[in-house]
């Protein structure tokens, strides 16, 4: 029998466990579009050889599994002598992750302004840095929130891997209840609707947010 | 005054290479103060490439540009040995001298009113009220002052490239350099354009532009200057380059010309 009413006996633990895995994920992807804009940058560098160790970073995260990539981050710090709590490993990893995406849409947005737009800063007197700051991240930013926005839904439903590495995030919780209870339908189901009431808030405050920065 | 300051624009020997393609092969021209010089020539005759030499959207590789009698890029040391000049110092050189494309560049993310602004801002470093006045007032002088809160993607072809053209005045220019200013535009919206144009050489503004509109080449040029294959293949005043053709190319690019769009001017 499918009996929801074990669930609501373990609401508070449920909710805390969502709270860990939004605030996890969205410091992660804070973090990530930071370091996602500098190997964005480094990317369109002029310095081939900047270039050339971007690209590599960038293939290497898109092109591993992030199970691995947690692993690797929670089992090797230790043995590097940094001993440090799986949280934090937890959102370096994500962070490491999603800089590698984010960087690529940001560079796509980078590349959709028109050369002419650059000249026209550069004959005006603008500075690298002016330019960058008043001419083009305002438009990549606006040009690529839909892409950001599904990269932060990517990232919240991933989150559910650092149950692995024992963070208790939403993912971690159900599990525990769902054997400690033998319940695993009701908890696993109330995990996908949880999940989806959070990536459902992102959805929507991505697109009010485009819709406050659309110009025509 | 030595003449070399008198002189708005000096290009001596000008030249550029794009890999093995040589698109400009020696150009030598004089522009002075006030003076107003069309530069005609077919496509690919390097006409875009010089204008972009003279403010240094592209390094040029021989030769030298002068704007007021300051080389523009280089520096040129006792033994007359080149080196290039920080990108900061040739913006500085270039402080006098603005562009108007022929896609007008306007940045779409601003309003027109923050478009004109903006390099006042940043660049000029005026306060807000004091952007604001001068923006509204080059603004009103190309007849957009009523658009101020439109973005560029509202605008018609036309008003974007008045925009683009205020932009510039904004930064009280000494010489505007245009790049095809109407060929972006539909033919009933080329006219205003021009018209804004004709009042800034009026106004005694140094200007060199790149046009396909003769009859408008005609009208305000001093001096029209003819480039095939990246040279100037004739130049003169446009009463005498457009009646009295002297060489082949120019004589079989104006008999195009005309046929295209029927009479000649
Ligand atoms: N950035 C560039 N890279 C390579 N070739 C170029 C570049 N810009 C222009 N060219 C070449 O230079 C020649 C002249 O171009 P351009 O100055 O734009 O001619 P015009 O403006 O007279 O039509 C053309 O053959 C063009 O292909
Ligand atoms: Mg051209």
């Amino acid at each position: 029998m499918v009996d929801f009413s074990v669930v609501f006996d373990h609401t508070d633990s449920l909710l805390s466990g969502l709270w860990m895995t939004t605030w996890v994920s969205l410091l992660s992807i804070g973090i990530g579009f930071v370091l996602g804009a500098i190997l964005c940058l480094g990317r369109m560098s002029p310095r081939g050889w900047l270039r050339n160790v971007c690209a590599v970073y960038i293939s290497l995260l898109r092109g591993t599994p992030l199970l691995v990539q947690l692993a690797i981050v929670f089992y090797f710090l230790p043995l590097a002598g940094i001993d440090i709590p799986s949280i934090a490993a937890a959102i370096i990893a994500l962070s490491m992750n999603t800089a590698a995406f984010q960087s690529e849409i940001l560079r796509g947005g980078f590349q959709m302004i028109p050369a002419g737009q650059r000249e026209a800063a550069w004959s005006f007197g603008y500075s690298p840095l002016q330019r960058l700051y008043f001419i083009e991240l305002p438009q990549v930013v606006r040009r690529t929130i839909p892409s950001l926005v599904n990269e932060t839904i990517d990232i919240i439903k991933n989150s559910a891997l650092i149950s692995t590495i024992a963070v208790t995030d939403l993912m971690r919780i159900v599990q525990t209840y769902s054997s400690t209870t033998y319940r695993p339908i009701e908890f696993f189901v109330a995990a996908g609707l949880l999940y989806l009431l959070l990536t459902s808030c992102i959805s929507l405050l991505g697109r009010y947010i485009e819709s406050r920065l659309t110009t025509h | 005054m030595s003449t070399n300051t008198q002189r708005a624009i000096k290009l001596v020997d000008l030249k550029k290479s794009f890999g093995d393609n040589q698109v400009l092969k020696g150009i030598d021209l004089d522009v002075n103060y006030g003076q107003v010089v069309c530069i005609i020539g077919g496509s690919g005759s390097g006409k875009s490439t010089m204008l972009r030499c003279i403010n240094f959207l592209e390094q040029y590789d021989g030769g030298e540009v002068l704007v007021s009698g300051k080389l523009i890029g280089y520096n040129s040391d006792a033994q007359g040995n080149l080196s290039s000049l920080p990108t900061r110092v040739v913006q500085q050189d270039l402080t006098d001298v603005c562009m108007v494309f022929q896609q007008f560049n306007l940045w779409p993310h601003m309003t027109v009113l923050e478009n004109v602004m903006s390099p006042l801002l940043r660049v000029r470093r005026l306060s807000k009220k004091e952007a604001c006045e001068k923006a509204l007032a080059v603004l009103s002088k190309v007849g957009m002052e009523h658009k101020q809160d439109a973005y560029p993607g509202q605008l018609s072809g036309g008003q974007q490239q008045r925009v683009a053209i205020a932009r510039s005045l904004g930064m009280d220019p000494k010489i505007m350099l245009f790049d095809e200013p109407t060929s972006a535009l539909d033919p009933e919206l080329v006219g205003e354009v021009l018209k804004v144009m004709q009042s800034l050489a009026q106004e005694g503004m140094t200007m060199v532009i790149v046009t396909h509109e003769m009859g408008f080449a005609a009208q305000v040029s001093d001096q029209v200057v003819f480039l095939a294959n990246g040279r100037i293949a004739e130049q003169g005043e446009p009463n005498r380059l457009f009646n009295e053709p002297q060489t082949d190319q120019l004589k079989s690019f104006l008999s195009t010309w005309s046929e295209r769009n029927g009479s000649m001017l």
